[in-house]
C-alpha cells in the first residue's frame, strides 16, 4: 500500500469516509406513514486509529506549556470523534454539539468522560485529566 | 478496518418526510442545528441591537450630566428560497419491484429528501450568495451565511488563498470573544479539518492511501479545549472550500414560510408513471451580524 508524506496531502483528491445512514422500511401504509430501522455505519480505518494513538503518545509526553506553545488561548486538541459516534450519542439523548453550544465550562471534561465510560478512548488525543 | 454500526428503530408510525429529518444530520450540520422561525411574508426582517461594552466611569462630586448618543437598532432582512425535487416512478418499475410499490416510493422519497436537505445546506454555507428578490422568471434566493456576517468579523487567512494558519483560527476565536460572541463551533470543508488536525505538526507523519491517488479523510468532530471554553471543528462536505465559519447555532434561525415546511405532493398523471414532488420554502436569519466570525482565503497547499 503506498504511503504519502503529509506535505502532499492537500494536493491529492480525497475520499471522505463518513457515516452511512439508511432507512430500512418495515411497514409503509397508503399515506406513506412508515415504521422501520435506521442503520448507521462508519468504517474506521486502522491508519486513522494509529494516527490518533501517535498523537496521543506525543501529547502525553509533552508539557502543557509546550502543547499550548505558551499561548494565552491554551488550545489543546482533545479528541477526534467519528460522526457515527456523535450521531449515536445524539439519538441516545447525549447531544455533544448542544453541550458545546451551551458554553458549559465542563463540556470538554464531560465529553472525555463519556469516551472513557464507553470504552472509546481510541478516539482521545490525551490521557491527561482536563 | 473496524466498523462502528448502530441500529435505531423507528417504531411509532412516522410520516416518511419526518424520517428524512432524522437521517444524516452529520451531512447537514449547519441547517440541522438551527432553531425555527415561522414567517408569513416571503421577505422578512429582524432588528439587531448592540450592547455597549464597559468603559472607565468615575464622576466628580456635583458633576453635570452629559447626554449620550443613543444607538438605534438596525433593521436586517432576507427572503425565502423555494427548494424542490421530483420523483418519477414508472408503471413498469412499480409493477416489478419486489419490495412493493409503497416501499419503493418510501425509499425514493427518503433518497430525494436527503438530496433536498443537502441542497439547502449548500444554499446556506456552500455558496457566497447575495439576496435575490426574484421575479416571474428569476428564482428568489436567500442571502447565504457569508452575506449575513459583519465585514469587520471576516478574517482573511492570507492575501492569496493558502492552507489555514493556526494563528488565523486563534485570531478568529479572539475576535469573536472581544465582539461578545459565544461561537464554539468552527465549520470547514473536509480538507481544512485535516489541516487543523495537523497544526501541531509532525513532519514524519505519513498516511495510507487506499485508492489511486485517493486520500481518506475520516469524517470526525475534533474537540479542543481553550482558555475561552470548549471548541469543536466540524467537517461539512457542503461548506464552501475557501471559508471557515466560527458560529453558535443560538445566533442563527432557520426561517420557514408559514405552511411551506417540507411537504410532498402527488402530481397529476401525465403518462404511465407516478410523480411526487417534494418542496419547501426556507430562509436564513443571523440575529446579530457580529455574533459569528468568518475566515476567508483558505486553500489547499
Amino acid at each position: 500500500m503506498p504511503l504519502f508524506s503529509s506535505k502532499s496531502l492537500m494536493t491529492q483528491p480525497y475520499r471522505l469516509v463518513s457515516a452511512r445512514e439508511e432507512f430500512v422500511p418495515e411497514t409503509v401504509d397508503s399515506d406513506l406513514r412508515v415504521t422501520g430501522t435506521i442503520v448507521s455505519a462508519q468504517h474506521i480505518p486502522q491508519h486513522f486509529l494509529d494516527a490518533v494513538a501517535a498523537k496521543r503518545n506525543r501529547q502525553d509526553s509533552t508539557s502543557f506549556t509546550a502543547l499550548t506553545k505558551g499561548d494565552d488561548l491554551e488550545k489543546v486538541h482533545l479528541a477526534r470523534i467519528p460522526v457515527a459516534v456523535v450521531n449515536k450519542w445524539q439519538r441516545e439523548g447525549f447531544d455533544m454539539l448542544a453541550l458545546v453550544n451551551s458554553c458549559d465550562p465542563n463540556a470538554a471534561a464531560i465529553i472525555l468522560a463519556k469516551l472513557r465510560a464507553e470504552d472509546l478512548t481510541a478516539f482521545q488525543l490525551t490521557s491527561k485529566n482536563i | 478496518m473496524a466498523t462502528f454500526q448502530t441500529y435505531d428503530s423507528v417504531g411509532a408510525k412516522e410520516d416518511v418526510s419526518d424520517v428524512i429529518s432524522m437521517l444524516n444530520k452529520h451531512e447537514t450540520p449547519f441547517t440541522s442545528s438551527l432553531s425555527k422561525r415561522t414567517v408569513s411574508q416571503k421577505s422578512y426582517e429582524w432588528q439587531e441591537d448592540e450592547q455597549e461594552g464597559g468603559k472607565d466611569n468615575a464622576q466628580v462630586e456635583g458633576f453635570e450630566a452629559v447626554e449620550e448618543d443613543l444607538t438605534t437598532t438596525e433593521m436586517r432582512s432576507n427572503t425565502t428560497q423555494i427548494f424542490s425535487r421530483t420523483i418519477k416512478l414508472s408503471g413498469s418499475l412499480q409493477a416489478t419491484d419486489h419490495y412493493g410499490r409503497k416501499d419503493e416510493l418510501a425509499r425514493q422519497i427518503v433518497k430525494k429528501g436527503k438530496a433536498l436537505k443537502l441542497d439547502r445546506e449548500r444554499a446556506c454555507v456552500g455558496v457566497d450568495q447575495v439576496i435575490v428578490l426574484g421575479s416571474n422568471t428569476v428564482a428568489r434566493r436567500h442571502a447565504s451565511v457569508s452575506q449575513l456576517i459583519d465585514a469587520g468579523n471576516k478574517i482573511e487567512n492570507a492575501a492569496i488563498a493558502a492552507p489555514l494558519e493556526e494563528e488565523t483560527l486563534k485570531a478568529a476565536i479572539r475576535k469573536n470573544y472581544t465582539e461578545g460572541g459565544k461561537a464554539r463551533r468552527f465549520m470547514v470543508a473536509p480538507y481544512v479539518a485535516e489541516q487543523t488536525a495537523e497544526f501541531d505538526g509532525n513532519a514524519a507523519r505519513t498516511r495510507e492511501v487506499t485508492g489511486s491517488k485517493a486520500k481518506e479523510i475520516i469524517h470526525v468532530v475534533d474537540v479542543y479545549t481553550t482558555a475561552l471554553g470548549t471548541l469543536t471543528i466540524e467537517t461539512n462536505r457542503e461548506m464552501k472550500t475557501d471559508l471557515g465559519l466560527l458560529w453558535n447555532p443560538a445566533d442563527w434561525k432557520s426561517v420557514v414560510l408559514k405552511g411551506r415546511s417540507w411537504f410532498r405532493e402527488t402530481l397529476a398523471k401525465t403518462g404511465d408513471n407516478t410523480k411526487i414532488m417534494l418542496a419547501g420554502e426556507y430562509g436564513l436569519q443571523h440575529d446579530n451580524f457580529k455574533a459569528s466570525t468568518l475566515v476567508t482565503g483558505i486553500a489547499a497547499a
